[in-house]
């Protein structure tokens, strides 16, 4: 089934942003705790998928000279749209993802699966595609956002890990520390795919 | 020409559709993120701006108008007396658009009572260092019957260093409030005062 098959490339085969080298941005300066994270993953994914089935629907009515332009509008009413519900339902979360939120329109995953996927196949396999490439993307800014988390301030989701005699490896937490947990988690990923 | 007319109505069609919506759930969201930013933003600047009253402000809180401009006024009780008030207040003009601000007056003895933060869009470590306690609590106690200038233009206010704007946009901010007291002071007090008897 080619449906299932472009599901799943989204959760190893194409994983962003490990495989699909994309969205570093929000990847590095978000996942300084798990729950930023799992947030921005899922915000990311509803917009993909979003805009991915409608970019579908739309893509023999859009004319090839203003797709860009029309993908930006669509792309950044459903952003607009998640920061909206954020705001409304979910504000310490907002307070924590900041300008992060409205950065989702220039997410350079959401623009190149859109160019590259929605405008050229049906709803339905750009449906599979948006989402297990947006599920993947949670799944890893999650991880990694884990990993800096209880090594960094010693907590996950908030709660504490290693009780209060730890020492927490702070340097993760702060920027320089996402680069190397982001290289470290490929060399692992490049072992396992040998 | 027709593929032109094409390319107009399809971008003109895709925008209208996404603002119209965008906007009809702006609207019907509005009053579920002002109780949210109640929570979150107002609350603990009132609760830091007014200690020692009987009520909680911003469950006592009331719409008042003055010259078409709508305030909600958060206000603190004493033995049934308003002796201070909280609203909120735009200074535009700071670095990345208007501030907002909480000030919180006292009537007792007609000083600021606290002035705190609400919304600002300054520069994280420049601009918004302006917004932190150390800076804004030198409004702290002044008299609000004169008026509130920077120290370059005759009056008691510093200026912080790399944030002349937001320092710029601050001060009127709490100018402009101050006026609305000065002009109103009874007025707001009596009609403060009738709600919460009525509402006891």
């Amino acid at each position: 089934m080619r449906v299932i098959s472009e599901f799943t490339k989204g959760f190893w085969k194409d994983i962003p942003p490990f495989r699909l080298v994309l969205g570093l941005c929000p990847t590095l300066a978000v996942t300084s705790a798990a729950k930023n994270g799992l947030g921005m993953g899922l915000a990311t994914a509803f917009v993909l998928v979003c805009s991915n089935v409608i970019i579908s629907f739309l893509r023999k009515i859009i004319p090839s000279e203003v797709r860009i332009a029309s993908y930006i509008v669509l792309i950044a009413s459903f952003v607009v749209i998640v920061e909206l519900v954020t705001q409304a339902y979910f504000y310490t979360l907002y307070e924590q993802l900041g300008i992060f939120i409205p950065l989702i329109v220039v997410n350079c995953i959401i623009l190149g699966r859109a160019e590259a996927f929605a405008s050229k196949n049906s709803v339905i396999y750009s449906f599979a595609d948006g989402l297990g490439i947006g599920l993947g993307f949670t799944i890893s800014l999650t991880v990694l956002a884990s990993i800096r988390e209880i090594l960094g301030s010693g907590t996950f989701f908030g709660m504490s890990v290693f009780g209060k005699s730890y020492l927490p490896f702070s340097f993760l937490v702060i920027a320089p520390g996402a680069f190397i947990c982001l290289g470290v988690l490929l060399a692992v990923m490049n072992v396992f795919k040998k | 020409m027709s593929k032109m007319v094409k390319i107009v109505l399809v971008i003109g069609v895709i925008g209208g559709l996404s603002g119209t919506s965008l906007t009809a759930l702006k609207n019907s969201l509005n009053t579920r993120i002002e109780a949210q930013k109640d929570i979150y933003i107002r609350g603990p600047a009132i609760k830091e701006i007014m200690k020692n009253v009987e009520n909680d402000p911003a469950a006592t809180k009331k719409e008042m108008t003055f010259d078409g401009v709508k305030y909600v006024f958060y206000p603190g009780f004493k033995g049934g007396k308003c002796i201070a008030v909280a609203f909120e207040s735009i200074g535009p003009g700071g670095f990345g658009g208007d501030i907002k601000l909480m000030v919180g007056f006292n009537f007792e003895n007609s000083t600021i009572l606290g002035v705190a933060a609400t919304e600002h869009h300054e520069t994280p470590g420049i601009g918004a260092r302006a917004l932190e306690f150390s800076y804004l609590s030198q409004y702290y106690g002044l008299p609000y019957k004169e008026s509130f200038k920077l120290k370059k233009d005759g009056g008691k206010i510093d200026v912080l260093t790399g944030a002349s704007y937001s320092s710029t946009a601050i001060v009127s901010a709490v100018e402009n409030a101050a006026q609305l007291i000065r002009n109103h002071q009874k007025e707001i007090i009596e009609t403060l005062e009738k709600s919460y008897e009525s509402n006891k």
